[in-house]
Order: C-alpha cells, then sequence, then structure tokens
C-alpha cells in the first residue's frame, strides 16, 4: 500500500470529464487504486465514482494504490491532479 | 460504459434474475438517482446522461436502434425508426426520409408527414445501396428515391424539400342517395392543419396530441400546450375539432417519461392507461385545451379504452384538472380500437358522446398481427373479423343514436370507405392530401348499396375473398366464400 495527499487546484474538480481523464490514467496500472475525501472511499478506475466524491475545487484528496506498481501508480495520478489534469478536461 | 461501478450495478440486478434490458435500466435508474442527490447541479445534470445511456442500450438490446442525431438539412436513410427518433431528427430539419423497414401507417411515418418532410418508406436494401454523402432525389408524392440522379432532372426540385399543394375541395359531400357525410382531416400539429384547411376539410376529425410530447429536452408545459392548441383552434375557425387525448406508450415513447421497457409495449402502458399512472399529464392536458378553446366545446376523444370503467376514470381526472365548470366544457368520445371496446359499443355509447372507429389499432388486436411490419404478419384491415367486429359495434352503438367516425388509413381508401358509410358512419377522417379525393368517393357512393356490399363482405371468410369481391367479382356463393379468385 502507498498513498499520497493532493489538493484538487483545477476549476471544476472532480467533474465527469476529469474523473474520465482520471479514470484512463488509473485504469493504466494493475493495481487498485482508491481515492478519498474524509470518509468517503472511490474506486479510482470508475468515473462515476470519482464524481460521486463531490471534490471541488480545494478538496484534499488522498490517492492510494496496492499492489505491483502502487508507487508508480500513485505519483502518476498525484502528477496528474497537480498538473490540473493537463488542463485539457478543465 | 466500460465504468466498473456501471457494470457492478448492472452485474447485481443481473444476478437477481431479472433480464439485462431490465437490469440496465433499473441500474441506470438507481445510478441516476444518486447522481441527482449530488448538490453540484452540473454533476446533477450527469443523470441524465446516465439514463440515456442505459436506455439507448436496452431499446438496443430489444431490436431498436440507439439514439441518433440529428442530420442537419441532409435525407435520412435508416433501417427503420421509431417515433422518438424521428422527433429528434427533426430538430435537424431534415429534406427527407428513406427508410429500408417500417410501414407508411405507422407512427413513425405520420409524424414525418406532420413535420412536412417528404418519405418513402419500405425501399428494399436503401442502406446498402446509399452511402454518406451520396446525392438523393426523394419524391415522397410517387414514392421514388433516386440515387445520383441525373442533373437535368433536379432543377425541379432545387435542392429543397418541396411539398406539392393539394386539391382543394371546400363543398360538404352526401352521398348519392343524399346522407351527407362530413370529411375531416387527422393531423399532428399546425402544419397539417394548415394543410386540411387548404384542401377544404370538414373540420378536424382527429388531433394526434402526443407528438408534441415525443420532443427530447422536456414535457412541454400548460403555456407551451395553450399556444399550440391556440393556433390548432384557430385554423379550425368553426369547423368541428376532435382532440384526441395524448396517446403515448407503446412505440411512442417520450425520452422525459423514463417509461421503463415492457416486453408488449403494445399491450402495456398506453393511451388511457398512460393517463391513469400519470394523471398530471392529463391534468396538464385538459386545462390547457380549457385554456385555448375559448368559447367552444371541447371534444375529447379517448385512446385504449376498454369499457365504461375507464370513461368514468377519465371523467372524473377531469374533475381534479380545474375548477368545475372545466369539466362540463368537454364532450367525450371513444376510440373504438380495442376489440373489448368494440364488443361494448353498446354501453359506451350510452355513456359518451361519440364513438370514432380507430381502425389502425383494431386490426392489429383483432389479428394478432403487428401494424409496424410488413410480410408475413397478417395486417389485413379488410379481414372479415376485422368487419365483422366494426358491424357490431356499429349496429350496438346505432341503437341509442351516438355519432360514429371512421380513422385510420383505410377510412379514406376508396375500397373501405363505402363499407364505413354504409355502416352509418357520418365522418369519415383522413390525411390532409386525402381529403379531396374522399369527398369524391362519398359523392359516388348510396348508402344503401354500401350497406348491401358490407353485409355481404362480412360473411365472406377469408381476406382473399373479400379482396376479390372489392376488385369487382360477381357475389360469392356459398361453396366459394373461402379461397375464390378475381
Amino acid at each position: 500500500m502507498y498513498a499520497r495527499r493532493v489538493r484538487l487546484d483545477n476549476a471544476t474538480g472532480l467533474h465527469l470529464r476529469p474523473a474520465t481523464v482520471f479514470m484512463a490514467a488509473a485504469s493504466s496500472f494493475r493495481s487498485a487504486i482508491h481515492v478519498l475525501k474524509n470518509d468517503h472511499q472511490a474506486d479510482g478506475k470508475s468515473a462515476l465514482s470519482l464524481m460521486l466524491l463531490e471534490a471541488g475545487q480545494g478538496t484534499e484528496l488522498l490517492i492510494q494504490a496496492s499492489g505491483e506498481d502502487e508507487v508508480a501508480a500513485v505519483e502518476a495520478l498525484a502528477d496528474l491532479v497537480e498538473r490540473r489534469f493537463d488542463d485539457a478536461a478543465g | 460504459m466500460g465504468d466498473p461501478m456501471v457494470a457492478a450495478a448492472i452485474d447485481e440486478y443481473l444476478n437477481r434474475g431479472v433480464t439485462a434490458v431490465d437490469a440496465l435500466a433499473q441500474a441506470g435508474a438507481a445510478l441516476a438517482a444518486r447522481v441527482e442527490a449530488l448538490a453540484d447541479p452540473v454533476l446533477r445534470g450527469r443523470a441524465a446522461d446516465l439514463r440515456d445511456v442505459c436506455d439507448g442500450i436496452a431499446q438496443h438490446l430489444e431490436g431498436n436502434t440507439p439514439p441518433v442525431l440529428p442530420a442537419i438539412g441532409g435525407v435520412v436513410c435508416a433501417p427503420d425508426l421509431s417515433p422518438a427518433q424521428v422527433m429528434q431528427l427533426a430538430a435537424g430539419r431534415p429534406l427527407a426520409f428513406v427508410l429500408e423497414g417500417g410501414v407508411e401507417t405507422s407512427h413513425a411515418a405520420i409524424l414525418m408527414r406532420a413535420i412536412g418532410a417528404p418519405a418513402v418508406i419500405g425501399v428494399a436494401r436503401v442502406m446498402s445501396l446509399v452511402r454518406d454523402g451520396d446525392m438523393l432525389l426523394v419524391d415522397g408524392t410517387c414514392g421514388q428515391v433516386v440515387v445520383d440522379p441525373e442533373p437535368a432532372a433536379c432543377p425541379a426540385f432545387g435542392g429543397t424539400a418541396r411539398v406539392a399543394s393539394v386539391e382543394c375541395d371546400p363543398r360538404p359531400a352526401q352521398t348519392r342517395d343524399g346522407v351527407p357525410v362530413s370529411v375531416t382531416a387527422t393531423i399532428a400539429g399546425p402544419q397539417d392543419a394548415r394543410r386540411a384547411m387548404a384542401a377544404g376539410a370538414d373540420g378536424i376529425g382527429l388531433f394526434r396530441t402526443e407528438w408534441l410530447f415525443l420532443r427530447h429536452d422536456g414535457l412541454p408545459s400548460e403555456d407551451e400546450q395553450v399556444a399550440v392548441y391556440s393556433e390548432i383552434a384557430g385554423l379550425a375557425g368553426d369547423r368541428p375539432l376532435t382532440v384526441r387525448l395524448l396517446d403515448l406508450g407503446g412505440d411512442k415513447r417520450p425520452p422525459a417519461l423514463r417509461l421503463p421497457p415492457e416486453p408488449n409495449p403494445a399491450l402495456g402502458l398506453r393511451g388511457v392507461r398512460l393517463a391513469f399512472a400519470h394523471p398530471e399529464l392529463l391534468h396538464t392536458q385538459c386545462r390547457a385545451l380549457a385554456r385555448a378553446f375559448i368559447g367552444r366545446r371541447i371534444r375529447l376523444l379517448l385512446p385504449m379504452v376498454n369499457d365504461p370503467g375507464d370513461v368514468a376514470r377519465v371523467r372524473e381526472l377531469l374533475r381534479e384538472a380545474g375548477p368545475g365548470e372545466i369539466a362540463d366544457r368537454f364532450q367525450i368520445g371513444v376510440m373504438i380500437e380495442t376489440p373489448a371496446a368494440a364488443v361494448m359499443a353498446h354501453e359506451l355509447a350510452a355513456v359518451t358522446d361519440f364513438l370514432s372507429f380507430g381502425t389502425n389499432d383494431l386490426t392489429q388486436y383483432v389479428l394478432a398481427a403487428d401494424r409496424e411490419t410488413r410480410e408475413p404478419t397478417p395486417y389485413q384491415p379488410q379481414h372479415p373479423a376485422v368487419l365483422r367486429l366494426l358491424g357490431g359495434a356499429a349496429a350496438a352503438a346505432s341503437r341509442s343514436g351516438t355519432s360514429l367516425s371512421a380513422c385510420g388509413e383505410v377510412a379514406g381508401s376508396a375500397r373501405m370507405a363505402p363499407f364505413f358509410i354504409g355502416l352509418g358512419v357520418t365522418e369519415l377522417s383522413v390525411a390532409p392530401d386525402a381529403i379531396a379525393r374522399t369527398k369524391e368517393l362519398v359523392r359516388g357512393v348510396s348508402r344503401e348499396e354500401a350497406r348491401a356490399l358490407g353485409e355481404e363482405l362480412m360473411a365472406l371468410w377469408t381476406t382473399a375473398a373479400v379482396d376479390a369481391r372489392l376488385a369487382g367479382a360477381p357475389p360469392a356463393g356459398d361453396e366459394d366464400r373461402c379461397t375464390r379468385a378475381v
């Protein structure tokens, strides 16, 4: 298990398109990936589940992964969030 | 739909033993409900997308084509279209429709007429003959489609949809033996109504209101309905106008109502049954009619009634719709379109102001033959069983002096209109383009002769025998009621 804390800085937070970008990135790893907001936990490989977190701009998230590529997965996904999903997705 | 959360939800419903279609619908609804509970309005808006995707796939599993995008200003070629799809496509103002399947009596075809788009239906193999971007010449009047037409043939059409002008005959029609028969129009909207009035219709015999409800962006508000109904009432002027209570369900599924998929839609939640399940639809429509039809009685025709109990329930809903005087302004009529209604015609006549034979659906239900498909279903409006049921209902209704009308595609057909006149029908409601032709037809008929011919037809045993007699063969003897040829 590996985890890292990030802050959502993009304008819309985890709306459907950023969530879809996140899901696509998460799905390229073998590890199970979860995103936590306070007590709520979402499946990192499900855009719908991420959307249901209702994580708006400024929300603190914990990205955690467990599996053979857990470190690479968490680092890549945390970077993606910090790069504001490359802005392509708002 | 690759989303694991959606997949898990569908699996969960599948594990409960429901069908794939139901699992999709229920999973879609359950997840959409969660999204709808979110505080963020933008995220809440995604609930509709979720439902659309699940509905689309469910439709596909049921054998229907998935939702379509409007093609802007082009010719739409498709294997077949549902009424809702036609309304979606209408947003792109298509020039014309060409369908491989379907029949011209289908609801989709009726809507194409209503939006004023030329259409040719039942063109075999058109999907394999036409490619995206091909130039097409579509002639809805003679039912012809030309791929890559000679440029010389084109100027007359000019790349736009042109609606042929209608023949006008404003004079009232009566039979050779002096029985007046009013020839009214079956319409689906203002465009049809204008055409009907230009053709000299004696009134609007059947205003199908459901097209208003098949839009993709929600149900029409009371005010929107008032606007449309007022326009129709203005066009009709002082001529009689009969409105049919919205006849949704079956293959006419408004996206906004989110009707659950049914294994047997034609036998399911449609017509008045849907109004009973969603009384607010009836309330709103009737209030809108009362506001739009100021100073006139509102002739309201009820679809899919089985017995007087259904009529009583509608009257009760009318009383709930608004202040007491609203209900008093309505004259209630019933479509005789289920076999039950035909059998109960005497009782229905006793509790209503008028009856109307809805031959399209009655044929489908009597013969257990789908009106939306061609061969091999024996959908034959002239089948002796249909004729006998109509004859019995007409006789039962005439005992109470209730007025009778006929609508549906056969009401205006040269072969079948005399049969209805012979039964005592005093109003034929036909497509706007058929008004002048039907009036001429009425003038050539003698009601007494038509009655005698009707008796003969009802005594025959097969559709083939009816066809032969209508084609001019001499009366059948006892031995050849079944299979005699022309």
